[in-house]
């Protein structure tokens, strides 16, 4: 069974068609990434899994329910955690209480009224251990609004990992980092999405050939090529699709 | 049948009226996002204000003084309150307006007094139009519709042909995209919010000879000019056409209508039942006139979120 | 805080709180008045203040509890015997059912529409009100009698005054309380980002429904306590001022800060209390106050006194003054306007074959005609806005 299938999904605004018959499948455990051009759809791709648009036409399944009529918090409590590209979080809770939110949601703790957030050790412990992770422990009382840029990145990743999805869905984790910083973001990614299923949005090829066992590339709301990234590195057609550029 | 035609006629007109009112403010909310409390207060003021410059100029000069005085108001509005208060969001403006609207009212009833103004149709107008079974039309009741119809023609000119209304378009669909590509929009923003003003203006000024012009008649009308906005859906000038035009029809059609929910159970044989329980069940139909907008706004909203013509939820 | 202050500062919030026990029936109800105004605002604003919904309809859940609570009373008087006590409670509750019911259709949209159609219900209701005579019981109202209840006999306003006290700090604490919970905070995260909340799977529309409910309970109460405090009520409790007022003290007293809408609340409705008697424009005062605070202190007054930057004395003293004049002079001219334009006055004009008679304003005798009447006030006010003016600019470019 796979985890992530579509099958000749399509997607219209208007009448313009972005996605044109998407058929993708993301294998149990795969990290797999998807790639093109600029307009290409890739955003749209994401919103589509993750069930903030409803498809025109096809199917999409996530472990091999049917999601595609659902509304994104039923997908999300199936186990599927996407982060956003265009960082946004909650401007006036702190670091602390946003990964909260994350975890109540991970331990059931929804509509509760009768006791405080603060008295729940359990949901508390899982917070300070994912601070840890992401090394923002020390940064547990700002505000995140008033974090940098990287920092926000980080806490983004925190909190999609707070729900302990089996899939998970990024969208570009490092856009905007230096070569530095993006470096560490994969190499957080790599230790804390271990043994589950990722499906990347990124640009940056070295993010990509260095995280990602599967890759494939979206040109004009179709897929011209799924494969390892050694054999879509040598890929003719998608070599054109980038205008000659070479993707090393 | 008689009754029939006089309802058709004063739906008719009171619809075009309230597209007058709504036609402003759905230009505004849509373009700027801003809801504009005040935009009802607007239309008061052009009444009082037609009221006022009427008795020194004669009523046909006032009703082009009025309208440009409030426009000169709207416009003053947009740059030196609302332009302040953008940086903090869509709500504060939302707050500021709803404030205007309050001052407004009390400036009207400090000015003028609690009580309606003899604010009367001037003589020429003051005819019948013509007579269908001894029933009289009211020239002026023609005035109004003729007013607002070509009011309705010469805004939808304007906005298909002329620059302005391009960018206005443009704007409504894409807010973002036009600043882009470098229009002057707080210029654009300033436009429309002195057209929408005027429009409001206008309509109080032609309105108010008609109807009652009392410190009432902003919060009477502005809260039916808000189902207008929400039924046609956000931003779009058809849509607050059809839905004036809908709303206005309904609310005079059933005035005379005598059904109760209790006569409506009749054919099920409940009739006596629900009569004898009383409350909402004997309430007749043409009692809830007042009510019957805000029914249909939550049914739309139910229906039809984004509107019979909107795009955008 | 040093612990004496805080000992201090509680003490003198308990002698003030507690004082109106002591009162006779006018300031007793002024008391009532003032804390029922607070717990409304307050629970209004939990819709604002955690999810960023302005409504503008809460007179209807407010009126809810006031007619639950006077119909309790009359049933009370026909033999049912709820303590005076619990009486309130009842006004929570209808608060809340009909919360729960307008909320569920409120909260599908967010925004202006919210605030729309907030607007729209409670028009709704408003002009349903004189129709059903069994229920609002038309132009007159309701009345009913508070009856004795656990050995005091309620005749007087400051026994009153203990009830509504008691339930305004359940109220309040309740408030505080809900901010701290899961709930609170997935509410205030709706506020800043209602996408992002959905897609840790929490159902937002369910969160908003629970919130809307709770606004309404706290509003209903209220309402409670002012109907056991007034013993009757009309449909006029369901127009556009009672949903108005919290709106208004509020954001006067400061939306974002804890108590901010209670301070306000007090502060708009004492001093309504006390100004009403001597003008008639006191709401087109607040109106204007209300529109300078939107536009000049957008965090309101209690938000701009907690986060205010310390400016030096001589400053501080400059704006005091620029504000007095100019408020001094809008409010002389407001009053002679108001004087001037009134029917009394321009009878006594034509009496007096036309003239510019003079008028009595603040114990004074004063002529329209002359220019120190008119040229006084409009100097102050310039030299006013000069300094706020030349303040500003100093701020600036420091």
């Amino acid at each position: 069974m796979s985890a992530i299938s579509l099958s000749a999904v399509t997607k219209r605004f208007g009448s313009s068609e972005i996605i044109r018959g998407v058929d993708l499948t993301v294998n149990v455990g795969e990290r797999h990434a998807l790639i093109g051009p600029n307009g290409a759809g890739k955003s749209t791709l994401f919103n589509l899994i993750s069930g903030q648009f409803r498809p025109t036409s096809g199917q999409i399944s996530l472990n091999g329910r049917r999601s595609d009529r659902e509304s994104p918090e039923t997908i999300a409590r199936r186990g599927v955690a996407r982060s956003f590209q265009i960082t946004s979080l909650f401007a006036r809770l702190t670091v602390f209480d946003t990964v909260r939110l994350g975890v109540m949601a991970n331990h059931g703790v929804r509509f509760c009224f009768w006791r405080t957030a603060a008295s729940q050790r359990a949901v508390t412990n899982d917070v300070l251990a994912l601070l840890e992770d992401v090394n923002l422990l020390h940064r547990a009382s700002v505000l995140a609004g008033e974090l940098p840029y990287s920092e926000q990145r980080a806490l983004e990743l925190a909190v999609t990992l707070a729900l302990r999805p089996e899939i998970i869905l990024l969208d570009e984790p490092t856009a905007g980092m230096s070569v530095e910083e993006a470096a560490q973001t994969v190499a957080l990614v790599r230790r804390l999405t271990a043994g589950r299923t990722l499906l990347v949005v990124e640009h940056d090829m070295d993010v990509v050939f260095s995280l990602c066992d599967r890759i494939s590339v979206l040109v004009h709301g179709q897929i011209i090529a799924t494969g390892a990234p050694d054999e879509i590195a040598k890929d003719g057609r998608v070599n054109e699709a980038y205008l000659g550029k070479g993707l090393h | 049948m008689t009754y029939l035609l006089t309802s058709l006629v004063n739906g008719l007109v009171f619809g075009l009226l309230l597209f007058m009112v709504s036609a402003g403010l759905t230009l505004i909310f849509g373009m700027m996002g801003v809801l504009n409390f005040a935009h009802s207060s607007l239309y008061m003021l052009g009444a009082y204000l037609g009221y006022s410059i009427g008795r020194w100029t004669g009523f046909w000069t006032a009703l082009l003084l009025a309208p440009l005085a409030v426009a000169l108001l709207g416009a003053s509005i947009e740059r030196f309150m609302l332009r302040r208060v953008h940086r903090h969001g869509h709500a504060q403006e939302l707050l500021l307006t709803f404030g205007l609207a309050l001052i407004i009212h009390e400036i009207v009833k400090l000015v003028y007094g609690p009580y309606p103004v003899e604010y009367t149709i001037p003589t020429e107008l003051a005819r019948t139009a013509f007579n269908v079974n001894g029933l009289n039309i009211p020239l002026y009741r023609l005035f109004i519709g003729a007013v607002a119809v070509s009011m309705f023609v010469s805004l939808f000119l304007m906005m298909k042909y002329t620059r302005v209304g391009l960018i206005v378009r443009a704007a409504l669909s894409q807010p973002l995209m036009v600043e882009s590509l470098g229009h002057n929009v707080g210029f654009i923003f300033l436009l429309v919010f002195a057209i929408g003003a005027a429009l409001a203006g206008l309509a109080g000024a032609v309105a108010g000879a008609f109807y009652p012009t009392g410190p009432n008649m902003a919060e009477d009308l502005g809260s039916i000019v808000f189902v207008v906005v929400v039924v046609g859906g956000l931003g779009s000038l058809e849509g607050a056409l059809v839905a004036s035009l809908a709303i206005g029809l309904l609310t005079t059609l059933t005035v005379g209508l005598d059904w109760t929910l209790a006569g409506a159970l009749a054919p099920l044989g409940l009739s006596g039942w629900a009569a004898s329980i009383g409350g909402p069940f004997s309430i007749t139909l043409s009692s809830l006139t007042g009510s019957l907008p805000f029914i249909i706004m939550l049914f739309v909203l139910l229906v039809r979120p984004a509107g019979l013509m909107g795009e955008r939820a | 805080m040093k612990l004496y202050v805080r000992i201090a500062l509680c003490l003198a919030t308990g002698v003030v709180l507690l004082a109106p026990l002591t009162f006779s029936d006018r300031y007793a109800n002024l008391a009532i008045r003032m804390l029922v105004a607070a717990l409304f605002a307050s629970a209004f604003n939990l819709l604002w203040r955690q999810a960023r919904l302005l409504s503008f309809g809460h007179g209807v859940y407010f009126g809810a509890g006031m007619f639950a609570v006077v119909h309790l009373m009359r049933a009370n008087e026909a033999g049912l015997n709820v303590p005076l006590i619990l009486v309130p409670l009842a006004g929570a509750l209808s608060g809340s059912i009909i919360g729960v019911l307008c909320g569920f259709v409120a909260t599908l949209r967010s925004g202006a529409y919210f605030s729309m159609i907030t607007l729209a219900i409670a028009e709704l209701i408003y002009s349903l009100g004189p129709r059903w005579q069994a229920l609002f019981g038309g132009e007159a109202g309701v009345s009913s009698m508070r009856l004795p209840s656990m050995g005091l006999s309620f005749a007087a306003l400051n026994e009153v005054y203990l009830i509504v006290l008691g339930w305004s700090a359940v109220g309040f604490a309740t408030i505080w309380f809900f901010a701290k919970t899961p709930l609170g905070q997935i509410a205030f995260a709706l506020g800043d980002n209602e996408r992002r909340l959905q897609f840790l799977g929490y159902r937002t529309h369910a969160v908003k429904v629970y919130l809307f409910a709770l606004s309404a309970a706290l509003s209903g109460l209220a309402g409670g306590l002012l109907g056991v405090a007034a013993e009757n009520v009309d449909y006029t409790v369901f127009g556009p001022a009672s949903s108005a007022a919290p709106v208004i003290q509020t954001f006067i007293g400061g939306a974002d800060v804890l108590f901010g809408p209670a301070f306000g609340a007090a502060l708009l409705t004492g001093f309504g209390n006390v100004f009403s008697d001597v003008t008639r424009l006191w709401l087109l005062y607040q109106g204007i106050a209300f529109v300078l605070v939107v536009m000049f202190l957008p965090a309101g007054i209690v938000g701009s006194l907690l986060m205010g930057k310390k400016r030096p004395l001589r400053e501080a003293i400059a704006n005091t003054l620029a504000v007095l004049l100019c408020s001094a002079s809008l409010i002389f001219l407001c009053e002679s306007a108001s004087i001037l334009l009134s029917d009394s006055y321009s009878s006594l004009r034509a009496s007096q074959d036309g003239s510019w008679v003079s008028y009595r304003l603040f114990n004074m005798e004063l002529a329209p005609g002359s220019p120190i009447v008119w040229g006084l006030p409009l100097i102050a006010a310039l030299t006013g806005l000069i300094i706020s003016w030349k303040l500003k600019g100093r701020e600036e470019t420091a």
